[in-house]
């Protein structure tokens, strides 16, 4: 109870400092929890939208958001990420893991001996 | 900016190439949100920073271009019965908590000592993921 309460903490954190708050949440799911990756997934999901919605009005007052940029990546975006469900949904819950642990190692590695990361 | 570029702005009155990057580099972006529910962010803040947006900039706006993704994502998430509402709400509260506190600490803590803490972490739980 106490755990979860700081995996999501951390990853709240983690997602607002720009390093990655979705992988926790994901991580301590599947890897600590066993839980299967696609309801991983979607709980991170749906978790990332109060999260974001409180990121989103944070920003808006900094005037960072270049708005017209926003318009034509989201234009794109939304079909990619019903094309993405769908091809989860495709590959299923086991060999999805198996991709999201590859992606984890190679980000693993490269944020180890990086040298200069933005 | 070289010739055919700039009949391409002059024929469309705006660019309509660099258009056309933004809205492939969104597609990118959205598979990868939909199929790992994850990894959107570390997509679209290279990609903005790319069209020419500056660093906090590219932060900033790369947020309001994974919410609106996210939102469909889940919907659909829900729709197929991956996942239900119940399942995510003791994260909700805690992970708003987080954002806030992340918020606030953002520019003003050296994360370089932290990236690598979450380096170490995300190989341990690949090589996890791996064996499972």
């Amino acid at each position: 109870m106490i755990i979860r309460f700081i995996a999501a903490l951390l990853s709240g954190i983690a997602g607002a400092l720009g390093i990655g708050g979705g992988g926790i949440l994901i991580i301590y799911l599947a890897a600590i929890c066993n839980m299967n990756q696609l309801q991983a997934q979607g709980i991170n999901l749906l978790f990332f939208l109060p999260c974001g919605i409180i990121a989103l009005i944070m920003h808006t007052f900094s005037h960072r958001i270049k708005w017209k940029s926003v318009i034509w990546f989201v234009l794109g975006g939304v079909p990619g990420a019903l094309l993405g469900v769908w091809c989860a949904g495709f590959i299923g819950t086991q060999w999805l893991g198996k991709i999201f642990a590859l992606l984890l190692l190679f980000l693993g590695l490269k944020s180890i001996f990086a040298k200069n990361q933005t | 900016m070289n010739f055919c570029m700039g009949s391409w702005q002059n024929i469309f009155g705006d660019n309509v190439k660099e258009k056309l990057k933004n809205i492939g580099g969104g597609v990118i972006i959205g598979v990868v949100n939909g199929l790992l529910g994850a990894g959107g962010g570390m997509l679209a803040v290279p990609l903005l920073k790319k069209s020419g947006l500056e660093q906090k900039e590219a932060h900033a706006t790369s947020i309001a271009v994974i919410l609106p993704l996210s939102v469909i994502s889940a919907a659909t998430y829900l729709l197929n019965g991956s996942v239900t509402l119940s399942d995510s709400i003791p994260y909700l509260l805690p992970g708003a908590i987080g954002a806030v506190i992340g918020a606030v600490l953002l520019g003003k803590i050296s994360d370089k000592w932290l990236r690598r803490v979450f380096g170490v972490f995300m190989i341990w739980a690949g090589i996890r993921l791996l064996m499972r």
